[in-house]
């Protein structure tokens, strides 16, 4: 029970020290949105192009894997081993991260969304040649969001994974990587052959069938990231 | 003071998401807005009605969407959807170019020049752009359109 009550603290101080550092990163995603947006409308006649829930999801594909490659490092992971902490718990909260902070993430495009609406409104009201069309309906919102949320899930697990790996034995993943990239540029036939199982899992599903295949997947990536950090030697 | 500014950070993070959802309208309300009679006809031109003939659209109708359909009636018409917020139909009555050039001679093929006569914003609020991977959702998306022009059925539009 003591035990039990002093990984929970450990756990909850790992992931304030996770928070604290997230918030630097968040504010750049922030920017990011905000600075895109605000071009959108400033320097665009037409104010056309992605809306903010776009905007951000992007945004998420981009910064989430440059996260994962800082805190799947020796360095940063070395900071956070101090007792109770051991490779489980970073593990675990590596886990919670990757599962929290694309839905803050896509959270956040919804208010950017609501205030570009807000803008536009306000450009409506005060010129006579602005117009504008909300084109989202609840269903497409909603599947979005869902299909959006595990998407980014299964990418930043995928980069979780390469990187834990990365870190602890740089010289067999650079030399496996390296092969399977010339792989695919220099052989059709394996091209196709990865092509068509990735064209698998996104050719013509639903958003339910999609979510469930990229969930599993993602399950896998997080199993196979999690042996390197295991293994791993801390002093 | 924290624990304050995280927690109605997280309110409305929420409150968001419930608000996109609430005032989005469902599938077959959006459908309905782009319906054909939710088009008025702003510019309407007298045409030959005999024989095949082409109608080039020339420039794009940039920053707006276009539908272009061929219908039963006996003149070329741009219509405009009365949805649009900030009364797009009313300005395009009263600010539209629009003319249409026969090909000397043959008359086969007509050239509609539409313009407008000062700078227009259109800004447009789209969802995820990851639904593209959805036929469904293509569809819905393809209903959407600002302007539709409508030609008789024995006109081809290019």
């Amino acid at each position: 029970m003591l035990s039990q009550n002093s990984r929970l603290r450990a756990m909850k101080s790992l992931l304030y020290s996770y928070y604290t550092d997230f918030t630097t990163f968040y504010c750049i995603y922030l920017g990011i949105i905000t600075g895109l947006c605000l071009t959108k409308f400033i320097f665009s006649s037409s104010a056309s192009g992605s809306s903010a829930l776009t905007v951000g999801m992007v945004n998420c594909f981009i910064l989430l894997p440059i996260a994962m490659a800082a805190i799947t490092s020796n360095s940063e992971l070395l900071k956070k081993f101090s007792f109770p902490v051991d490779r489980d718990l970073v593990a675990l909260s590596h886990i919670m991260l990757i599962l929290l902070l694309p839905l803050i993430m896509l959270l956040t495009s919804c208010i950017f969304y609501l205030l570009e609406i807000l803008a536009s409104e306000l450009l409506m009201a005060t010129s006579d040649n602005f117009f504008y069309s909300w084109l989202v309906t609840r269903g497409s919102f909603l599947a979005g969001f869902a299909v959006s949320y595990i998407v980014i899930v299964a990418v930043t697990a995928l980069s979780w994974m390469f990187f834990a790996w990365f870190y602890r034995y740089k010289v067999i993943v650079s030399v496996v990587t390296g092969t399977f990239a010339l792989a695919l540029i220099y052989f059709s036939e394996f091209r196709e052959a990865f092509l068509s199982l990735v064209g698998k899992v996104f050719v013509n599903p639903s958003p339910g069938l999609l979510s469930l295949k990229l969930g599993t997947i993602t399950l896998v990536l997080f199993a196979l990231g999690y042996i390197p950090i295991k293994r791993m030697e801390v002093k | 003071m924290n624990k304050w500014i995280l927690t109605a950070m997280s309110v409305m993070l929420i409150l968001s998401f419930f608000l996109i959802y609430l005032l989005s309208p469902s599938d077959s309300d959006y459908l309905a807005r782009y319906a054909s009679g939710n088009y008025e006809t702003v510019v309407s031109f007298d045409v030959p009605l005999d024989g095949g003939r082409i109608v080039d659209v020339i420039p794009s109708l940039f920053p707006f969407h276009v539908k272009k359909v061929r219908m039963d009636i006996d003149r070329i018409e741009i219509r405009v959807n009365r949805n649009i917020r900030g009364d797009l139909l009313d300005y395009m009555r009263k600010n539209l170019k629009a003319e249409l050039f026969p090909v000397p001679e043959t008359y086969a093929r007509f050239a509609l020049d539409i313009s407008f006569p000062r700078p227009v914003g259109n800004y447009i609020g789209e969802t995820f752009g990851i639904v593209g991977l959805f036929d469904y959702y293509n569809d819905l998306y393809d209903a959407h359109a600002e302007f539709m022009i409508c030609v008789p059925m024995n006109y081809e539009l290019d």
